[in-house]
């Protein structure tokens, strides 16, 4: 699964410690998903959809193998 | 099995962590001096089971802190070490019972008890720590995370685990018969 998260974070203007403080997770988790070496549960998945403000297939996407 | 249940595996805040490993350390001192300074001294030797179990009890507490942020990523990765430990675990046990029998040596009793418990603990803390710090998502046992060859891993260890299980069983039971 890939994403798009670094994007919609620069869009904010926010960086990855912000972004894990507001959604109440560590820096390392954020990164983890980032470079899609986590993937992140349904919660916290819609957490990040409300702060960006956007349905969660904005920036997850399936890939081929999933 | 939710990530929220996970919640009982903690015990302590993250900042008892590094006191009870210097507590685990003074005691593995103590016992080291015990075993080879002063290895006469019987006053000294029988305090070595309270002390082991001290030492046990202090590595338990490490083991067992939070994080500073605890999140589902940690928990994730604390109930796949866990799973992990514990076949690695009965693994090794076996393996070492079925050594020690098969060279005539007693069973695993003892102040072996606690090497070994110890051993183990140790194990899952590093497993643990490592994986988090690599992002070895094989360590991971939600199917979600893992996704390919990786739960081939599971697999070949539980199946080497069964192994050795039934090697170990054939092993008494001729022991036994003959």
């Amino acid at each position: 699964m890939k994403n798009t998260i670094k994007v919609e974070r620069a869009k904010k203007d926010i960086t990855q410690g912000d972004l894990a403080e507001i959604i109440g997770v560590s820096r390392q988790t954020i990164n983890a998903i980032e470079k899609g070496k986590f993937v992140p549960s349904t919660v916290l998945s819609l957490k990040m959809a409300r702060y960006f403000n956007c349905p969660v297939e904005a920036f997850f996407e399936l890939e081929d193998e999933d | 099995m939710k990530l929220s249940n996970l919640n009982i595996l903690e015990v302590g805040d993250y900042k008892f962590r590094r006191f009870s490993f210097g507590v685990a350390l003074v005691f593995f001192i103590y016992d080291m001096l015990v075993l080879y300074v002063f290895a006469d001294s019987e006053v000294w030797a029988s305090l070595r089971v309270f002390i082991n179990m001290l030492m046990s009890a202090s590595l338990l507490i490490a083991i067992t802190c939070k994080e500073k942020i605890d999140d589902e990523r940690t928990l994730a990765y604390r109930y796949g070490a866990y799973k992990l430990t514990f076949i690695s675990g009965l693994t090794v046990l076996i393996i070492l019972t079925f050594l020690r029998i098969d060279k005539g040596m007693e069973p695993i009793r003892g102040m072996i008890v606690f090497y070994v418990f110890n051993a183990i603990m140790l194990f899952y803390f590093l497993v643990y720590k490592l994986s988090m710090r690599f992002d070895m998502k094989w360590v991971l046992v939600e199917p979600l995370y893992s996704k390919g060859k990786d739960g081939r891993t599971r697999i070949i260890m539980i199946g080497f685990a069964l192994l050795l299980g039934i090697g170990l069983a054939a092993s008494l039971i001729m022991k036994i018969l003959t």
